[in-house]
């Protein structure tokens, strides 16, 4: 357990330059965005004033601001992608950077005196942890953008409505869904995504060329066996009901996991070459 | 005892170890000797798990390898084994860290020995120096057996020197350590057993100190009359 | 331990923070607005219970929207769980067989009670399946006295059938006949048709054409809503429709002898460049006997001038009409052919055109019920009774009013935030 926790700390730190960086990008840009949109917004009003329009008018055409205004738009999703397209490129960069470079950093990992899978493991909350600081991240920032309305927009025309009721909707419930059930169920995916993207991985790095090759069908399979309940749905023309369905794919989910994670142990210890 | 028996390994269609065998005991200094492309490195590799073999086992001190068996033995391969990013004494902290067979005391003295300084960049140095990193890296672990790949290739005479030196201090005193090279001129006095390798096959294997009494052969000259044929 | 600190404060931050989030938004749906059924007039003690939708208005895109189930005490909020199949306000019947029996509705359409039927003995269930190959009725039977269950596909002539698409509209059964009332869609036509089954020899006995679209007016769409929506849809080339409306009853899966809907034909003028006004040119009733398979017109010389089909109950149309803030009822005995009673239904605090219009009327155990599920967006800025959705139910044999109920916020609330939409109805 020590070592699993000691090798976290190791990947955090090495990503963590990088990662801070990445953090600053994300908030300055969306701050920015936020600025624009609400101050567009505020000067659109003064100049509807400016020309006559009752607030009622104005309301009636332009609606009272909220922070869905801001989360809604195209350039504020932008800045969601440049957060998780580093990630999941990262996703694959975690394991190759150990390979490639002058150094062979991957003889010091698979020398350690520790069970190999701690590798898989702490990789993999790493991962877990880098993506969840940046949805905390998210949620900060989304705070301060409620306070820059607050402070911009005069208060008849600002709705004043919580992000927390509103990202139902937006693009943002793929990070932060609405309910701490749906949370654990869409990060659960996430994870068997994960655990199937690393076993790929060490898939290609024990067999090299004919590795891409596995690697890719073990992906469709594993994609497949996820399915399965809903092949099964339709070869049946429905015999499960909506909530069998849910827990059978929670199964078939946690199959793919556990198959994945078997699959990265014998890699790991038998077939992994540097 | 290092017991390798009978691995068999391919690349692709390319048989590189063909059933190799051989012991390296402790306290002894065992060399593998052959041309580059015979597998040395993937013998030492195969014992270490960094690489698979399809057939065959090894044995250190009766038992397979497991993940206790990495503070009995550690390799010196001919890359650096830490993140060049680092310094110096950031990797120590971090061999620290992961090992309880490291030894603090020895590493600073290594340190000395080898004219390094803890807060030097280890993407900074030069390849001698650089070497002499990987070495401190695995002389400071209180293991049994070392196993260094080409501990001498691309490196300056003065690092040459040092190098070899450590091989006949209580550094390496009283453990196993198996070595490659196609270079014997440094430390063929100092082998106790060589290992001739062609073809993926162990040609011969014997102690260095009986061959010369009894036939008054040098590593070298057996080498000819094996690699001849 | 000092070298961890980094990577200890960025965990606890992070999962702080999402945990704060989360806590956020449980305590968000737990401030959900509460409505409550009020009672406003009436000697009755009912419990009455409005089931609906709680939307949150004022979101650029999608926002809040919950399943409701209000009683006079307090409303209740489903929770937002993938779990839960949601009470859809469609079939709360068929969820409360699905409890009973399970294994039945298994690869069965859930999403629409019409296919279902119940009494005490069986449980029926239709499908029509248009496929090029064999286009045949799917059916099940449950047994309730000995679980059995009993399966068979008669097939359709294929002659009979020049459809891309069958729904089924109801489904009775009476002794040893399956009555399926089915609309077959081909391109913008529409037939209506009754098929009757031979449960015993598992056969299609028989199939009578209710209705027949033709190329001229054709249906745009068959609706099962309230008798009198004026809502009409984009037309035809000649600028002509015809709508379908089914009357609604109180419950779809239950034994009903008779089956009413109206043909209404409407005609769309141009007033100018970007307007419409849709003009009625005619309408007819027709009744389907689901026992015996004979259909009737309903005409004027049943009905009074400008009464419309409300409900059916057994062998009694009851049909209403607004005069001057009133509900003139007229009940009418289809078997026998001949008026019951007339009478006259004040509504408290008015009568809206808007609320007549959007009138549910239905009848439970003797009591007539008429439900105005009016969205409750509609309220004036004094926030008086009159925009609320509202329940009334009265004797069905002199229309004596026993009860009527408004649906309100129990605390204030603003109005502009939320818009709470009505389904329906039940008196438990």
């Amino acid at each position: 357990m020590n070592n699993f926790l000691k090798l976290v700390h190791f990947e955090l730190k090495r990503f963590s330059k990088l990662y801070m960086g990445l953090i600053a990008i994300i908030a300055v840009a969306q701050l920015l965005i936020a600025l624009i949109i609400v101050n567009m917004y505020a000067s659109d009003i003064n100049r509807m004033l400016a020309q006559g329009k009752s607030s009622f008018e104005i309301l009636g055409k332009m609606g009272k601001m909220s922070i869905g205004n801001i989360m809604n738009n195209n350039l504020f999703y932008m800045t969601l992608m440049v957060g998780a397209i580093p990630l999941i490129i990262y996703m694959f960069f975690i394991w190759y950077r150990d390979w490639f470079g002058k150094s062979s950093f991957i003889y010091r990992l698979l020398m350690l005196p520790t069970n190999r899978m701690n590798l898989f493991y702490s990789k993999a909350v790493a991962m877990f942890l880098f993506i969840f600081g940046l949805v905390a991240v998210q949620v900060l920032l989304l705070q301060v953008e409620h306070w820059i309305i607050g402070a911009i927009v005069p208060r008849d025309y600002n709705s004043n409505l919580d992000f927390l009721n509103l990202i139902d909707g937006s693009p943002l419930t793929v990070i932060l869904p609405p309910t701490l059930e749906q949370f654990f169920l869409s990060y659960g995916v996430g994870a068997m995504l994960l655990v199937t993207l690393f076993t790929a991985v060490l898939l290609e790095r024990s067999f090299r060329l004919r590795g891409i090759v596995i690697a890719i069908l073990y992906c469709v399979v594993a994609g497949v066996v996820f399915f399965i309940p809903l092949f099964i749905q339709n070869l049946t023309e429905g015999y499960f009901y909506h909530k069998e369905e849910v827990w059978a794919l929670i199964v078939s989910g946690l199959v793919v996991t556990i198959c994945g994670i078997t699959l990265s142990n014998y890699l790991l210890k038998r077939k992994i070459t540097v | 005892m290092i017991e390798v028996r009978d691995i068999k390994k391919r690349y692709g269609f390319k048989s590189v170890l063909n059933g190799v065998s051989f012991t390296a005991a402790k306290g002894e200094i065992t060399c593998l000797i052959g041309i580059n492309g015979t597998g040395k490195t993937t013998i030492l590799k195969s014992i270490m798990g960094l690489t698979p073999f399809r057939s065959g086992e090894v044995l250190i001190d009766g038992k397979h390898l497991d993940k206790h068996a990495y503070e009995k033995i550690t390799y010196i391969p001919d890359t650096i084994t830490m993140l060049p990013s680092m310094r110096i004494f950031e990797a120590l902290d971090f061999m620290k860290d992961f090992y309880s067979c490291w030894n603090a005391e020895r590493a600073e003295e290594l340190l000395k020995f080898f004219k390094l300084q803890g807060s030097d960049r280890i993407s900074h140095l030069s390849k001698g120096n650089t070497a002499k990193v990987n070495m401190l890296l695995g002389l400071a672990l209180d293991v049994d057996y070392l196993l260094m790949d080409e501990p001498f290739s691309g490196i300056d005479i003065f690092s040459r020197e040092q190098i070899a030196d450590v091989f006949t201090s209580h550094l390496v005193e009283n453990r196993g350590v198996i070595i490659t090279t196609h270079e014997l001129n440094e430390i063929e006095h100092l082998i106790d057993k060589a290992v001739l390798l062609d073809g993926g096959k162990v040609l011969k294997e014997f102690q260095t100190e009986d061959m010369r009494e009894q036939e008054g052969k040098s590593v070298v000259d057996v080498m000819r009359e094996v690699y001849n044929q | 331990m000092r070298k961890y600190t980094g990577t200890i404060v960025f965990t606890a931050i992070t999962v702080i923070i999402i945990s704060m989030f989360y806590i956020g938004t449980a305590k968000a749906n737990q401030n959900l607005p509460q409505f409550v059924v009020k009672k406003t007039a009436g000697s009755m003690d009912e419990n009455v219970e409005a089931y609906g939708y709680l939307y949150s208005s004022n979101i650029q895109k999608g926002g809040l929207s919950r399943s409701t189930l209000i009683d006079d005490k307090e409303s209740k909020y489903q929770k937002d769980s993938i779990f839960n199949e949601g009470f859809n306000s469609d079939q709360p019947e068929v969820e409360e067989l699905k409890k009973k029996y399970g294994s039945f509705f298994r690869k069965k359409d859930l999403y629409g009670s019409n296919a279902y039927y119940e009494d005490n003995n069986q449980l029926g269930y239709a499908d029509i399946v248009i496929e090029e190959e064999k286009p045949r009725i799917k059916i099940s039977i449950l047994d309730k006295k000995n679980g059995e269950i009993t399966d068979f596909e008669p097939g359709i002539p294929k002659k009979l059938v020049s459809a891309d698409f069958a729904n089924v509209i109801d489904v009775q059964i009476f002794g040893n006949e399956m009555r399926v009332m089915a609309s077959l869609q081909h391109f913008d036509k529409e037939d209506i048709v009754l098929f009757t089954v031979d449960m015993k020899a598992k056969k299609l006995t028989d199939v009578t054409e209710l209705y027949k679209g033709d190329n001229e007016n054709p249906i745009r769409s068959t609706q099962r809503m309230s008798t009198n929506s004026a809502s009409s849809i984009v037309a035809s080339r000649n600028s002509r429709s015809t709508q379908i409306m089914y009357t609604k009853s109180e419950n779809p899966i239950a034994s009903a002898k008779h089956f009413v809907f109206a043909v209404v034909t409407m005609e769309e003028q141009e007033v100018d460049e970007e307007d419409f006004i849709s003009k009625e040119i005619s309408r007819k009733y027709i009744d389907i006997n689901m026992e015996t398979g004979v259909k009737q017109e309903i005409g004027s010389a049943v009905l009074e001038n400008k009464m419309i089909p409300a409900t059916v109950d057994g062998n009694k149309l009851y049909a209403i009409k607004r005069v001057k803030g009133k509900i003139k009822v007229q009940v009418y005995d289809l078997d026998q052919k001949k008026n019951l009673q007339n009478y006259e239904i004040e509504w408290p605090e008015g009568l809206s055109n808007e609320r007549f219009d959007s009138l549910q009327v239905s009848i439970q155990d003797g009591k007539l019920i008429m439900a105005s599920a009016l969205s409750a967006e509609i309220v004036d800025m004094n926030r008086s009774l009159k925009g609320l959705p509202q329940v009334l139910i009265a004797d069905e044999k002199d229309g004596k009013l026993r009860w009527h109920g408004v649906v309100m916020p129990k605390d204030i609330i603003d109005f502009q935030e939320y818009s709470l939409s009505i389904d329906g109805f039940k008196v438990k």
